[in-house]
């Protein structure tokens, strides 16, 4: 995606006006990293005026032409990114919204740059990023509780469903319409699903849920936490949802003692959710969601190999995401077995 | 007959040039592609050399979870295990392998060997790396 000079003078445009600047020169704007549903931006500007004066550093992030559907709209991610960052999450602060197509070719959206890695290999090898690792597995937790302050009827959020017969109802109906869907009979993530559907707990209030909870979706830098990403698949959901899917052996990197996402045990984890939420969890149910969690990403990877193979966005690493599926039916399995174990002790 | 190298030979060269040579000249995405192109062609050498057996175990193991007809029995492997895992996937989600016993304890043993399987072909280290601990 390139954005020419004329686009540049219309975005300058648009920053001037959402900025309240009197003028706006836009000294750099370079790609950062292309995602697969969008392209997120480097943007220097150097603002006259405004609450924003001075020479300052954001990200525009910008949705990736011809995107799936099912993805949500920069307009809807800039609206959860709102609610997280009210209640007190850790995210880049976002600051305007353009929903023109006109300005720069889609619809996009302006944050507070936050520096820090991302990278998962380089959290976990370099020593120097994140700071002490059981205090960043702790703060994590904390995140997440603060996020699960916001529930359904919070305003600007009408958008998100609210799936009326609980959150893991809602979603193994989702996931067994997408199997269908998609055509290839899948016998094990079937037995996870069926599993699913006759040990599910008792539906609990919903929460919002960020979706993709995992290390490789934060950022940090040498002494900790600088902001939780990538809020594209957040919905209303399960209270141990996130932080199920953080535990994922997948997640875990080659890391797999460290549960809580290849940096600490996953108790550092859960004693940060349990210090602000005030909830304890229960490790039968944690170990539900976790059955969950895996079935969920070995589904979300049939989905993604798919978007390669019916060239909707032609990409190696997509297609060997498909054949990453076993890895969690494989987990699903091992999990569901040693829960039944468990069980009849 | 087709002169040597053989497809895997042909493959194994191809990998450890990407390897040895490739990625070690690349930096950032470029690097990581070439890496992710030498694991691709990792995993097509070794469904190339099991994938035969993997299909035939497959196709008995179904068997004996669900029936064939002789209609099915005649056609593609491929094409079977398709019909057959369809099948079983319908009578799971229906619920006839709910209750505890003999037949339940059967499919669950059929998903695991047959994901080891697919795990063996596609990410043999962590194979190792799960069944060294159970």
């Amino acid at each position: 995606m390139v954005i020419d000079d004329t686009a540049r003078e219309r975005l300058a445009a648009f920053l001037r006006n959402a900025a309240a600047a009197r003028s706006v020169r836009i000294d750099a704007i370079e790609i950062l990293t292309g995602g697969t549903l969008q392209y997120n931006f480097l943007l220097d500007l150097c603002l006259e005026d405004g609450p924003e004066s001075g020479k300052r550093r954001y990200v525009l992030r910008v949705t990736r032409p011809g995107s799936i559907e099912g993805s949500i709209s920069r307009a809807q991610e800039f609206a959860i990114m709102q609610a997280a960052w009210r209640s007190g999450v850790t995210v880049p602060e976002p600051l305007w919204l353009a929903e023109d197509p006109g300005i720069i070719g889609a619809d996009f959206l302006v944050m507070r740059f936050v520096p820090g890695i991302a990278a998962p290999q380089r959290i976990l090898r370099e020593a120097r990023w994140g700071g002490s690792r059981e205090a960043l597995a702790e703060r994590i937790g904390m995140e997440a509780a603060r996020m699960q302050r916001v529930k359904p009827g919070f305003p600007g959020l009408d958008f998100l469903a609210v799936p009326s017969e609980g959150a893991a109802r809602g979603l193994i109906d989702s996931l067994r319409l997408y199997l269908d869907r998609e055509g290839t009979p899948r016998p094990a993530i079937e037995w996870g699903l069926r599993w699913l559907e006759l040990n599910a707990p008792p539906a609990r209030d919903l929460v919002l849920t960020h979706g993709d909870f995992r290390t490789g979706n934060y950022l940090v830098d040498e002494q900790g936490l600088t902001g939780i990403l990538d809020w594209e698949l957040a919905a209303w959901g399960d209270p141990l949802l996130d932080l199920a899917w953080f535990c994922m052996r997948f997640w875990r990197f080659g890391n797999p003692a460290a549960e809580a996402g290849g940096i600490a045990g996953r108790h550092h984890l859960w004693r940060g959710y349990e210090a602000v939420s005030g909830h304890r969890i229960c490790p039968d149910e944690a170990v539900y969601w976790e059955i969950m969690a895996n079935t969920r990403w070995a589904v979300l990877s049939v989905q993604q190999a798919a978007r390669h193979l019916d060239g909707s966005l032609t990409s190696l690493e997509l297609a060997l995401t498909g054949r990453c599926t076993a890895e969690m039916e494989y987990e699903t399995l091992r999990l569901i077995g040693s829960a039944e174990k468990t069980g009849q002790r | 007959m087709q002169d040597r190298p053989d497809i895997s030979e042909l493959l194994a060269a191809a990998r450890a040039a990407i390897l040895d040579k490739i990625a070690p000249a690349l930096a950032g995405e470029g690097r990581k592609e070439a890496l992710m192109a030498a694991n691709a062609l990792a995993i097509v050498r070794r469904e190339l050399e099991d994938g035969e057996t993997m299909r035939e175990w497959e196709l008995t193991a179904l068997r004996q979870l669900v029936d064939e007809d002789e209609d099915g029995a005649a056609r593609a492997p491929q094409e079977r295990l398709q019909i057959l895992n369809r099948c079983l996937s319908e009578r799971i989600r229906a619920g006839e392998f709910d209750r505890p016993g003999a037949r339940r304890d059967g499919l669950t043993r059929f998903l695991r060997e047959a994901t080891t399987w697919k795990l063996r072909i596609n990410n043999p280290k962590l194979l190792a790396q799960v069944t060294e601990k159970s």
